[in-house]
C-alpha cells in the first residue's frame, strides 16, 4: 500500500500544482463534479456479496438532477467496480424508487430528502446529497461548497447504521459529523 | 418517462459540459483532486453542511486508529492525552481532572461519563470510573467523544466540567476475528479474544472477552510508613490488579443492544484509611464490578428521527480494610464495605428539522434506583457495623432548538428540568456561533450545570437528606475554531467558571464525619490546540493548558490543579504497509497538596511501535515513561501519605493475531 502509494501522490501533486497554475481550465461544473465524487464514493464502499451478488450489476440512482445523471452516464461507461457493471438510473421526485445501491438526492427540500433516506430503513445504500443539513439529520454524505472548491461530509453514524463500509481513504479527506445529539 | 428523460438530456448538456469546453472523464479523477478543484456554479445560498466548527462545544475525539497507535489500555489513558485533562492515581483507583478541577478526595463526580450515549457514573458514589474498573477494554472503544463544558442542559446531574462519550465498536467495524496476548514489566499480561462481523442477513454482532493481570510494583517503598515495625516502609505485593471485561453488541435493523461485564480487582498497598500497613491476612483491596445491557432503538418518522433506549445497570464495590487487632500480636481485623446499585432507566428523544431552519431536539428520560445499598462490617459484632438500603426515582424532560440566523450566524438554546425526590432543578445553556469564513468560527457559550448529592453523601456517613442541595456551576466560553486546509486545524479557547454549593467532607472530630455544601470556586483557563494531518497517515498534535482555579472564600490555589499543561503526540508510518512509531509527550506543572507542600512538575514520554509481520500478525512494543521520569500524584486525606509516587519506565510486548476477516 505504501510503495505503491508514492505514484499516486506524485500525480496528485503533480495534478494539484498544474490546477493552481491554471485554474480556469481545471475547474469542472458542478454536476461534473458531483459526477465524479459518486463515482469515486462508489469504488471506496464495500459492496458484501448478499447486497451485491457476484457479477451483478450495481444501481447509481439521481433523483430530480438530469445533468449529474448525465455525466454520471457518460462517466460509468466502460468501467466496472470490483467485478461489477454499472447502471445510471434518472429518478423524477414523487416516482417510486427502483433498486439502488448508490442513491443521490438533488435539491434543496431537506424535508424530501430525508422522507426518502428515512423510507429506507437502514438498507445498505450510499445516500449523498447537496442539501444543506443533510449529513446532520440522517444523510450519509453532504457535498458542500466552500471557498470554491466542493468538499464533502460524512455523518459516520448514518454509515454505522446501515452497515455502509466507506473507505477510510475517503473518511479522511471528509469533514466528520455526526447524528445531531451532541450538546 | 423514458422520452422526457431523453429530452432533458438534451437541455442539461449545456450546464454538464464544462465551460471550457474542455470535456475531463470526472471517472479518472483520484478524490483528492477533486477536491481541488474549482467549482463554476455556486448552487444555493448556503451551501456549507454543519461541521465540527458549528457545534455548540469544544469537542475533542480520539478514534480506535489512535487508541491503537499509541497503545492506550484504559480510558485514563486515553484521556491524558486529551488537551486540559488530567489523570491522577493513588494505586486504587484513576481520577479524571478538567479545568483545573481534581481534587484529591473527589471520585471524578464532575465529569459525566457515558457509553454509547448511556450514562455509566454509578449511583451510588457517582464515580466515573477510568481506569481498569471503566469495565470495556479500551480495543472496544470505535471513538471517544470529549465534549467540554457544561451539558445538564441535556444530560442532567454530573456533567458540570466535561462529558466524555466512548462508542463502541460494531462487528463490522471489527471485521473478523483476533486473538491477542501481551505482557511487560511489572508481571503484566494479557490475553483478549474478540470476533465481530456484520452477516449477510443484516446482522451485526460483537464479541469480546480480556483478562488483564499485572504484579505492580512488588517492593513499593512508602516513606510516610518508613517507622521501626513497619516493614521498613515497604508494602511488600500489595500493587497488583486483575481485571476481566467481556463486551458484546448485536444489532439488526433499528435495533441495537449492548452490553457489557467487567470485574476488578486492586491491591492496595498505601494503607488508606489508616488501615495497617502491609496486611496480608487479610491485605487491603477493591473490587469493582459493573454490569449495564442496553437496547437501542433508532427510528425515522417523517423527517424525524426518534430514539429510544432501556437500560439496565448494576454496580458492585466490596472493600476490605484491615485495622491491627486488639489482641496484641492477633491477626488484623478485615472491616469489610461495600456498596450495591442497580439503576433501570428509559429515555427518549426526537430530532427534527422545522421551518425558518431551525432543528429541534425533544426529549425526556426516567431513572428508578432501584437499589442503592451501603455496608460497612467487621466481623462480629460492632457498633460501627451497619447496612443501609435505599432506592430513588427521578425524571427529566428537555428541549433544544439550533437556529440558523443568517448564513454565518447560529444560534443554540437548550433547557432541561430535572426532578428530584427533594428538589427540582431547570438547566439553561445558549451558545452563539459566529462563522466569518467557511474555515473559522467563533463560539460563545453559556450554560449552567449541576449535581445533585449522591446516596454516599447522602446516607454513608449521616442522614444528610434534610439539608444537602445540589452543586451548581455556571461557566462563560469562548471558543476560536480555524481549519486551514484539510490538512490543519488549530483551535483556541477561554472559560471562566463559577462553581457553588459543593459538596465536602467536613471532619468536625474524629467521630464526627460529614458532607456539606460548602465549596466554592472560581476558575479561568486558556487552551490552545493545533493539530495536523498528512499523507500516509502521519499526525501531529501539540496543546497548551493555562488554568487557574481557586478556592473562593480564601483564594488559594485548589489541591491538584497543574497551573500549567502541555502535550505533544506525533505519529509517523513506518517502512512496512500499516507501521507506525508513536510518541507522547505529557507535561504538567507542580500541584499543591492538601498538606500544603507541593509536588514537582510531571514529564513523561510514552513511545509505543506497531509492526505488522505478515499478514495476519502484529507486533505492538510500548514503553511508558521512556526516561524513568520520578513524579508523584497529591493524595487525598485518606492517606497517610501526601503524595503517592507513580511508576517509572515500563515496557510491554503484545502480538495479534488476525482471522477470518473478509479483506
Amino acid at each position: 500500500m505504501t510503495r505503491s502509494a508514492r505514484p499516486l501522490v506524485a500525480a496528485v501533486l503533480t495534478a494539484l500544482v498544474l490546477a493552481g497554475v491554471s485554474a480556469a481550465t481545471q475547474s469542472v461544473s458542478a454536476p461534473g463534479l458531483k459526477a465524479g465524487y459518486l463515482f469515486t464514493f462508489t469504488k471506496f464502499v464495500e459492496w458484501p456479496a448478499d447486497v451485491v451478488p457476484a457479477g451483478a450489476p450495481l444501481s447509481l440512482c439521481v433523483v430530480n438532477d438530469s445533468a449529474v445523471a448525465y455525466v454520471l452516464a457518460q462517466t460509468i461507461r466502460g468501467r466496472s467496480v470490483d467485478g461489477h457493471g454499472l447502471t445510471v438510473r434518472h429518478v423524477k421526485p414523487d416516482t417510486p424508487l427502483p433498486t439502488c445501491h448508490v442513491l443521490y438526492l438533488a435539491g434543496s427540500d431537506r424535508k424530501r430528502a430525508l422522507e426518502i433516506v428515512g423510507l429506507l430503513d437502514d438498507e445498505l445504500i450510499l445516500t449523498v446529497s447537496d442539501t444543506t443539513g443533510f449529513a446532520k439529520t440522517g444523510g450519509m454524505v453532504e457535498l458542500f461548497i466552500e471557498e470554491g472548491r466542493m468538499r464533502f461530509a460524512v455523518n459516520v453514524d448514518a454509515l454505522e447504521r446501515a452497515h455502509v463500509r466507506l473507505s477510510s481513504r475517503v473518511l479522511a479527506l471528509a469533514r466528520i459529523v455526526r447524528d445531531d445529539v451532541t450538546p | 418517462m423514458k422520452r422526457r428523460f431523453a429530452v432533458a438530456l438534451v437541455l442539461s448538456m449545456a450546464t454538464a459540459i464544462p465551460a471550457t469546453g474542455q470535456t475531463r472523464d470526472v471517472g479518472q479523477i483520484p478524490i483528492e483532486e477533486l477536491m481541488e478543484m474549482g467549482v463554476q456554479r455556486v448552487f444555493g445560498a448556503s451551501d456549507r453542511l454543519q461541521p465540527v466548527t458549528e457545534v455548540p462545544s469544544s469537542v475533542s475525539i480520539v478514534t480506535a486508529d489512535e487508541i491503537s497507535r499509541y497503545g492506550y489500555r484504559t480510558l485514563a489513558d486515553v484521556l491524558r492525552g486529551v488537551r486540559g485533562f488530567y489523570v491522577t492515581n493513588d494505586r486504587n483507583y484513576s481520577y479524571v481532572g478538567a479545568r483545573g478541577f481534581n481534587r484529591p478526595g473527589d471520585y471524578s463526580t464532575r465529569v459525566l461519563l457515558l457509553v454509547n450515549g448511556h450514562r455509566v457514573n454509578d449511583n451510588v458514589y457517582d464515580q466515573a470510573s477510568v481506569g481498569e474498573d471503566f469495565g470495556i477494554d479500551a480495543a472496544m472503544f470505535e471513538r471517544v467523544e470529549v465534549i467540554r463544558g457544561p451539558a445538564s442542559s441535556l444530560y442532567g446531574t454530573n456533567a458540570l466540567f466535561a462529558v466524555v462519550n466512548v462508542v463502541t465498536r460494531t462487528g463490522a467495524s471489527m471485521n473478523g476475528a483476533s486473538f491477542d496476548v501481551d505482557a511487560g514489566t511489572l508481571g503484566t499480561e494479557l490475553v483478549r479474544g474478540s470476533v465481530g462481523r456484520r452477516l449477510g442477513n443484516g446482522i451485526d454482532f460483537a464479541l469480546s472477552g480480556t483478562f488483564a493481570r499485572s504484579n505492580g510494583v512488588t517492593q513499593l517503598y512508602l516513606p510516610a510508613f518508613d517507622a521501626p515495625g513497619e516493614n521498613g516502609g515497604v508494602a511488600e505485593n500489595l500493587d497488583g490488579e486483575q481485571s476481566g471485561q467481556v463486551y458484546g453488541r448485536f444489532s439488526m435493523n433499528s435495533l441495537t443492544v449492548t452490553g457489557a461485564f467487567g470485574r476488578r480487582l486492586k491491591d492496595v498497598p498505601t494503607a488508606s484509611f489508616f488501615t495497617m500497613f502491609n496486611a496480608h491476612d487479610p491485605g487491603q483491596e477493591t473490587i469493582d464490578r459493573k454490569a449495564t445491557v442496553s437496547a437501542q432503538y433508532v427510528r425515522a418518522l417523517g423527517a424525524a428521527r426518534l430514539t429510544t433506549e432501556a437500560s439496565l445497570d448494576h454496580f458492585r464495590y466490596d472493600g476490605v480494610y484491615p485495622y491491627a487487632s486488639d489482641d496484641p500480636g492477633g491477626r488484623p481485623v478485615g472491616f469489610r464495605d461495600g456498596f450495591s446499585g442497580l439503576r433501570w432507566s428509559v429515555s427518549s428523544r426526537a430530532t427534527r428539522p422545522l421551518p425558518g431552519r431551525q432543528t429541534l431536539t425533544i426529549g425526556g428520560e426516567f431513572v428508578d434506583n432501584v437499589q442503592q445499598d451501603q455496608w460497612g462490617a467487621y466481623p462480629f459484632a460492632s457498633i460501627d457495623n451497619f447496612a443501609l438500603a435505599q432506592s430513588s426515582r427521578q425524571g427529566a424532560a428537555f428541549v433544544q432548538d439550533e437556529i440558523r440566523l443568517r448564513p454565518w450566524l447560529i444560534v443554540n438554546a437548550g433547557l432541561r428540568h430535572d426532578r428530584y425526590p427533594r428538589f427540582n432543578r431547570t438547566t439553561p445553556r445558549g451558545a452563539v456561533i459566529v462563522m466569518p469564513s467557511a474555515n473559522h468560527s467563533l463560539k460563545y457559550l453559556y450554560g449552567q450545570a449541576f449535581r445533585a448529592p449522591n446516596a454516599y453523601e447522602l446516607y454513608y456517613y449521616r442522614d444528610a437528606t434534610a439539608y444537602l442541595r445540589p452543586e451548581s456551576i455556571d461557566t462563560h466560553e469562548w471558543v476560536w475554531e480555524a481549519y486551514f486546509g484539510e490538512r490543519l486545524r488549530t483551535a483556541v479557547s477561554t472559560y471562566r467558571y463559577k462553581a457553588s454549593q459543593l459538596v465536602d467532607l467536613h471532619i468536625v472530630d474524629v467521630d464526627d464525619f460529614g458532607f456539606a455544601n460548602a465549596g466554592t470556586i472560581r476558575a479561568t483557563g486558556l487552551e490552545l490546540e493545533s493539530e495536523i494531518r498528512l499523507k500516509r497517515g502521519a499526525q501531529a498534535l501539540a496543546s497548551y493548558t493555562l488554568q487557574d482555579a481557586n478556592d473562593a472564600p480564601t483564594g488559594l490555589r485548589l489541591t491538584n490543579s497543574p497551573r500549567h499543561m502541555a502535550k505533544a503526540r506525533l505519529s509517523v508510518p513506518g517502512p512496512r504497509a500499516r507501521s507506525f512509531a508513536s510518541f507522547e509527550w505529557l507535561y504538567m506543572s507542580s500541584r499543591a497538596t492538601i498538606a500544603g507542600l507541593t509536588v514537582d512538575p510531571a514529564v513523561v514520554a510514552n513511545a509505543t511501535i506497531n509492526l505488522p509481520l505478515g499478514r495476519s500478525v502484529t507486533l505492538t512494543g510500548q514503553v511508558r515513561n521512556l526516561f524513568d521520569a520520578r513524579y508523584a500524584d497529591p493524595a487525598s486525606d485518606e492517606h497517610l501519605p501526601d503524595s503517592i509516587e507513580q511508576n517509572g519506565r515500563t515496557a510491554r510486548l503484545g502480538f495479534r493475531w488476525v482471522f477470518w476477516n473478509s479483506k
